[in-house]
């Protein structure tokens, strides 16, 4: 793992909008005197987090720092996990592939570093993000967990082949009966393909032994199927037959409650159940009973309140979804609505809604970053504060819960990916009007290679200078940074 | 920005409530026990065998299952029952065939493998379906493909797994026009290369009917002979699918219409050897006998959607003619009834009421919708019938099914009460239906009457009802009347025998709820005329109440319905003189107030009138208001300029004001933007250079303001405030020294006494402007023929009120005059006594003689004697109509109070009495009393 933390050093430098080449060079930090929310385990109130190589070396009250440890004032900070995205399309050039079954697919090949989807999420604290394909499409493709930073997609990954991803709910032009009836055909067809290859690898081998078939078709397969390795498999079914092995996790897209039950039948009949996530749609809480006994963990919808109307009567009824799937007792993880102007865009907002609607404070944290990690089998990496995992750390100006604090800097695997100080975009989002760096005639968020050497030039100023004598900013309170709308990947929404 | 916080607040509190309430919602839905019972008039079983129903049976039901039905079952200790009275209980009704899960997306002209159930969902409601008494439907793939897939059937409102009753029911072939021309398949190429070519897209069968039954054989030879390696990939999962099906022997759902098709189908369905449910169905007459020999069930389409039901058919010569007829070979084979496409779910009782009609029998017509469809599904052992061991769903139906506007009034499923017709409806509707009903005047045999919300809304042979109606089935031999009325009685007076004058109300005085009321209730009195024992000398306020009611509005009748004057003993001269003196007084008291409200309602027109036709009017009348002042010259005295700035206004306003300054009291005008450019007056101080004056101006959140102060001579700088929510900034020059002319427009207050002016009301006599108006009736207490004489004579003659004699002993003296006079009498309390030594019996005589009559009791609750008086009139003589007549309409008509008792005409209260023989007759029963249409229960 350690070469590509090198490249990613490389990739740091060149990517100029966020960089700090100090930071970037120290293997040991320690982020001193902080509130230390680790999400597992108590709060600490002023506490020390030691980052060595990548990793957390020590979270305590006090911890003595090494001798070339880089130490970070955390004072009146709060040192918190990185944020977990668990399931978003965003970062692909496309979503979908247009047709139905397309197990065989990655997103790889569709993520593109250069979206400011990755930027926005930087700068949001999301320091992990699930990108799997769309919802529309029967079976997607692959999916993986990335950083968001990086210059290639092989840079960004964190960890490759998570899950394959299905849709219950019916793709476009599609309706129920087809979208099962497709399921039904993909899993036949596989079934199909590899009794026809043990039955050719049985043959194979008889005649290598120079014998001849000396049993029926059936038992040909079967005792085939125990002579195939994985290779052998052709490219186009592997990853369903992973699926099918319980060797991959599946995330089942269940936009509807009557969409559940079936992706439950689903799992089970294939042999993935133990290894799949439901993300489900805003409607799916009514399935909270069947969700309850089959006890997955679940991806909300971004959208957590539902409305409906009675049709006798007219009534109106509103339901807050995480409150119930919480009832139920399941683990879910928050997603981000990017539809929303409001906060919704961002993963704390969202679970400080929950802490509203009476979600525990401890759940609310846990769905933004332990439980997606669980989701996506990195729970021994990501998702808090503990000694060996990932040193995915963001340091908030406030408590998480609240919005008027923001990220200030963050660690991905030890390596400072952000100092909101030289946040280029922020910069110019807050700076005063008539600063030489303010919005004065080019659009916002256009970084220009003279953008860049002021950077530089700033960065070398600024390393001499004491940093409380920083020219004051100005800033408007309670204001995040609006994410650059104009590169929106091609391809649409895909709900 | 403040508001907007506010307006997030308000949403979230709301959020909260209506989340809250849901919260509650859910809790408080499961209101069924585990084990009740329910009691119905009738209840039909669907069982098999001879009885198919029970009267007046009990169903126990436990954890959703019934556990007995019958006419003797005992329920164990403890058992909620619940009593349904009138009303009828059925099985859930079985959808055999619907639209409830739309046709399948999929191109494929052969698809077996699309299965309904997948397109089920268990988490909507389906109210609209369950309200029509939908409890299990079939689910079909649809019929747009000549095998459009596998149907299912589900209960609607059940939960979770249970829902599902067959998830497999059967395979669906349709066939004709519907599945002709199938769209072709392009086949997607994942990945493609050189082995994985592009191909044309698939073109698929059938075109025609020479093609359909073509691919069918195909198919089915096909699977039959097994899983075939030349198939491509596409086919085989139908392939497959389709040979799964045929070795389970599902039974083929033929959709078909036309005679050609569906004997095609049939014989298909026969080669193959699977059973055959034939949908459809609209030319069976021309094939009947064929389907009779193949023993095919049936579930026949209703030609028309009822909803939409005038649909042309069209000159050309393909259409398939509408035939409700069912052959009658078919008529005992087993056939339900389905919607037709399009048309909505909730009408399936109507269905089986035109299957009745073309020619089935009753128990063969709710079969079609009960215990035949749950057979034809394969789910006859959990639903279909109410039987030991059979899923609780059941519908409550308001009466027989068959009878005109029955309805499905509450739903139960799995012993869950799932809809209930009660929730959707305000106040009470009640249907009374029997042999004979008496109009008020007139016997209507047979009748009913339809009451809402406590009022008649309509009546004769038949009535309408609105839904979920209460029917009330008296019977053949029963007899329906308005209730009673008692014409003058004293109930509620509880004793009070003092004097009252036509100025008190009486009904304000009535106690109410009283076990007196119910006891003259009981009896089938429901009106009485109460008044005051003893009559002041202007008379008496009558009042008319009911003797049952809930709220003053259900217990009151009319306040004011009568005046009673007593002008008993006296001779004719004084009751002429009495009579009189008191109507001329009245008559002047009543023209004066006719006299005001003519000249208010002139008024009032011309009032209306005035914008447009009189302007230059008030042009002088502004001029009018306006003062002229001149005062004299110093710092402030002038007219200033300026203007007027700061969010929210958009933008800089300019005023104008002119003011005058007077030690330091400052008066004048201030005309800006807001008061639309007027002149308002201003009223303020001036000190040491400051000003600080207010708009004499109503606003809702304070008086607008300026505070100013001269920072330099004829220039001021401050602010303008409008209460203390908005605060701008304000700047003006004084550009005229001279003392203004201010021009203000006062603003005067409407007076209460512009217009015609009212006369004073005299409480006494208010009653006698609704006796001018015929509104009311006088009762007149008299005796003496010559006086009786006297007062028709004042009555008719000079006033022309409508009136009433009460006692009048010596009526039958002057029955002409009476009769002329079309009026009546309220006879005496005592029926008969001796004149010149004779027995003389007031009822039959004054009824013989053409005069109608009313009861009184002259008592409080002695009232509910009143139908036993009546009895003894009719005992000496009095025609039992006419006895009737004198309680109901003769009674209300006398007392003009026809609009509102003692008829079933619509507006009238609704007031019902039900007897199992003919009323007043010895034998007969009073067996349920009504008031205002609510039961009064002993």
């Amino acid at each position: 793992m350690r070469w590509r933390r090198a490249r990613f050093v490389a990739a740091l430098f060149s990517l100029a909008i966020m960089t700090t080449s100090r930071a970037a060079l120290a293997q040991t930090i320690l982020l001193q005197g902080g509130k230390v929310i680790p999400v597992v385990g108590e709060t600490i109130e002023k506490g020390d987090v030691l980052i060595k190589n990548g990793f957390i070396e020590a979270v305590a009250e006090k911890v003595d720092a090494p001798f070339d440890a880089t130490v970070v004032d955390c004072t009146d900070k709060v040192i918190f996990p990185g944020m977990i995205d668990v399931h978003t399309w965003r970062g692909m050039d496309q979503p979908n592939e247009s047709p139905p079954l397309t197990p065989f697919l990655n997103v790889y090949d569709a993520i593109d570093p250069s979206q400011l989807f990755f930027e926005d999420s930087l700068r949001d604290g999301v320091l992990s993000i699930h990108i799997t394909p769309g919802d529309d499409t029967v079976i997607g493709g692959m999916s993986r967990v990335v950083h968001p930073i990086g210059l290639t997609p092989a840079e960004m990954t964190t960890a490759p082949d998570i899950a394959l991803k299905l849709s219950v709910t019916p793709k476009n032009g599609f309706d129920r009966m087809r979208q099962m009836a497709t399921f039904r055909e993909a899993f036949r067809k596989l079934d199909e393909d590899m009794k026809a290859l043990a039955e050719k690898a049985y043959e194979d081998k008889l005649r290598k032994e120079d014998k001849d078939l000396d049993v029926t078709p059936e038992e040909a397969q079967k005792r085939g199927l125990e002579l195939l390795k994985p290779e052998d498999t052709p490219e186009k079914d592997r990853n369903l037959l992973m699926l099918t092995q319980g060797r991959l996790r599946a995330f089942v897209h269940c936009d509807k409650a009557m969409d559940v039950a079936a992706g439950i039948r689903l799992a089970k009949e294939h042999g993935f159940f133990d290894q799949t996530v439901f993300v489900l749609g805003t409607e799916a809480f009514k399935a909270a009973d069947a969700l309850k006994a089959a006890g997955r963990p679940v991806v909300l919808s971004a959208e957590l309140v539902h409305n409906e109307t009675n049709s006798l009567t007219g009534e109106e009824s509103e339901t807050f979804v995480p409150k119930v799937i919480d009832d139920a007792g399941l683990h879910f993880a928050l997603l981000r609505n990017w539809g929303s102007a409001m906060g919704e865009r961002y993963l704390w907002y969202q679970a400080a809604r929950c802490v509203r609607e009476g979600v525990s404070r401890d759940h609310a944290l846990k769905a933004i970053t332990l439980w997606p990690a669980e989701m996506v089998g990195l729970g021994h990496r990501l998702g808090s504060l503990e000694i060996g995992k990932d040193a995915n750390v963001v340091v908030l100006t406030g408590d998480p819960l609240d919005l008027q604090s923001w990220v200030e800097k963050a660690y991905v695997q030890g390596i400072q990916v952000y100092e909101q100080t030289e946040d280029i975009r922020l910069k110019r989002l807050f700076a005063a009007p008539g600063d030489e760096q303010g919005p004065s005639t080019r659009a916002e968020g256009e970084a220009t290679t003279e953008d860049n050497h002021e950077i530089h030039k700033n960065e070398y100023k600024d390393k001499d200078a004491n940093p409380d004598e920083r020219p004051k900013r100005e800033r408007r309170e309670g204001r995040r940074p609006r994410g650059d709308r104009r590169r929106r990947p091609r391809g649409g929404d895909p709900e | 920005m403040h508001r907007r916080i506010q307006h997030l607040g308000l949403a979230t509190v709301a959020a909260l409530w209506a989340m809250s309430n849901a919260g509650l919602a859910m809790a408080g839905d499961d209101r069924t026990p585990a084990t009740y019972a329910v009691r119905a008039k009738r209840i039909y079983t669907m069982a098999d065998g001879d009885t198919w129903f029970v009267d007046n049976g009990l169903m126990l039901v436990r954890d959703g299952k019934i556990a007995a039905i019958g006419a003797d079952i005992v329920p164990p200790a403890y058992t909620k029952i619940i009593d349904l009275g009138e009303a009828v209980i059925a099985p859930g009704f079985v959808l055999a065939n619907s639209t409830i899960v739309p046709p399948h997306s999929a191109p494929d002209s052969v698809g077996p493998q699309y299965r309904a159930i997948d397109a089920f969902n268990p988490y909507l409601t389906y109210d609209r379906v369950i309200a029509g008494g939908v409890t299990t439907a079939y689910l079909n793939p649809g019929n747009h493909r000549l095998v459009s897939g596998q149907g299912a059937v589900v209960k609607l409102g059940a939960e979770g797994d249970a829902a599902i009753l067959r998830d497999d029911g059967d395979l669906v072939i349709n066939l004709g026009e519907r599945a002709f021309d199938p769209p072709s398949i392009q086949h997607w190429l994942v990945p493609p290369s050189s082995d994985n070519v592009i191909r044309p897209s698939d073109v698929q069968r059938p075109n025609s009917r020479m093609g359909q039954l073509l691919e069918l054989s195909e198919w089915f030879d096909g699977a039959l002979a097994g899983p075939a390696l030349t198939l491509d990939d596409d086919d085989a999962i139908a392939d497959d699918a389709l040979r799964d099906l045929l070795r389970r022997k599902v039974p083929l759902r033929i959709v078909a219409d036309r005679a050609i098709d569906i004997e095609e189908g049939l014989d298909f369905a026969n080669q193959q050897r699977h059973h055959c449910i034939l949908t459809g169905g609209r030319e069976i007459m021309n094939v009947a006998d064929a389907v009779k020999s193949t023993g095919a069930a049936i579930v026949l389409e209703f030609p028309a959607n009822p909803r939409s039901l005038f649909g042309d058919l069209g000159p050309g010569p393909d259409v398939i003619e509408d035939d409700l007829e069912v052959p009658a070979v078919l008529r005992d084979a087993m056939i339900a009834v389905a919607p037709p496409a399009g048309a909505p779910h909730a009408d399936l009782l109507y269905y089986a009421g035109a299957l009745k009609a073309a020619g089935l029998s009753q128990r063969n017509a709710l079969a079609a919708i009960t215990s035949n469809a749950a057979r034809i599904l394969g789910v006859d052992d959990r639903v279909g019938q109410l039987v030991e061991g059979r899923d609780a769903d059941f519908v409550v139906l308001g009466d027989d099914p068959f009878t005109r506007a029955t309805r499905v009034t509450k739903v139960f499923v799995d012993g869950r009460l799932e809809f209930d017709g009660a929730s959707l409806i305000e106040g009470t509707r009640v249907l009374v239906r029997a042999g004979h009903v008496w109009m008020g005047d007139h016997w209507q045999s047979p009748g009913a009457v339809y009451v809402e919300n406590g009022r008649v809304r309509s009546a004769g042979p038949t009535a309408s009802s609105a839904p979920f109606t209460q029917v009330i089935d008296a019977g053949d031999d029963a007899y329906v009347t308005p209730g009673f009325i008692d014409a003058r009685g004293h109930l509620g007076l509880e004793g009070d025998r003092s004097a009252a004058g036509a100025d008190v109300s009486i009904a304000s005085i009535l106690y109410n709820a009283l076990p007196e009321f119910h006891r003259v209730a009981e009896a089938g009195v429901t009106t009485v005329m109460t008044s005051a024992y003893r009559p002041g000398g202007e008379g008496a306020r009558i009042a008319a109440i009911h003797t049952a009611g809930e709220n003053p509005d259900e217990l009151v009748v009319r306040e004011t319905a009568g005046v009673l004057i007593s002008v008993r003993g006296a001779d004719a001269k004084s009751v002429e003189g009495r009579l009189k003196g008191l109507l001329g007084k009245a008559k002047k008291y009543d023209d004066a107030w006719k006299k005001y409200e003519k000249e208010l309602a002139e008024y009032q027109s011309k009032d209306k009138k005035t914008p447009e036709t009189k302007p230059a009017e008030e042009e002088k009348k502004k001029d009018d208001n306006v003062v002229v002042e001149k005062p004299k010259e110093d710092p402030l005295t002038g007219t200033w300029e300026g203007e007027v700035a700061g969010a929210p206004l958009p933008e800089p306003q300019k005023f104008t004001a002119k003011l005058k300054l007077d030690g330091d009291k400052v008066s004048g005008s201030f005309a800006t933007f807001f008061g639309g450019g007027e002149e308002i007056e201003v009223k303020g101080t001036f000190k040491d250079k400051h000003l600080d004056i207010e708009l004499e101006l109503d606003v809702p959140i304070g008086k607008p303001s300026v505070t100013a102060d001269l920072d330099k001579p004829d220039h001021m700088i401050g602010q303008f405030k409008i209460g203390s929510r908005f605060s701008f900034d304000l700047e003006a020059d004084r550009t005229e020294r001279a003392v203004p002319e201010i021009k203000i427009k006062r603003r005067r207050k409407k007076k209460d006494t512009e217009g015609p002016q009212a006369p004073p009301k005299d409480a006494s006599l208010e009653p006698y402007r609704a006796l001018f108006a015929g509104e009311i009736a006088m009762v007149v207490e008299v005796e003496e023929h010559r006086a009786i004489e006297a007062a028709i004579g004042v009555l008719t003659g000079e006033f022309k009120v409508p009136f009433v004699l009460l006692n009048a002993n010596e009526a039958n003296q002057v029955a002409e005059t009476i009769v002329r006079a079309k009026t009546g009498v309220i006879v005496r309390t005592n029926p008969n006594w001796r004149v010149d030594d004779r027995e003389y019996v007031q009822a039959p005589d004054l009824s013989m003689s053409g005069i109608p009559i009313a009861y009184q009791s002259d008592a409080e609750d002695g009232a509910r004697h009143l139908p036993l008086r009546a009895m003894y009139d009719i005992q000496y003589g009095l025609d039992p109509t006419a006895a009737l007549s004198a309680l109901t309409g003769d009674a209300a008509r006398l007392l003009k109070m026809e609009n509102d008792v003692g008829y079933f005409r619509p507006g009238c209260r609704g007031d019902f009495l039900i007897f199992n023989g003919p009323p007043l007759a010895p034998g007969s029963r009073l067996e349920r009393v009504f008031v205002n249409g609510k039961e009064v229960l002993p």
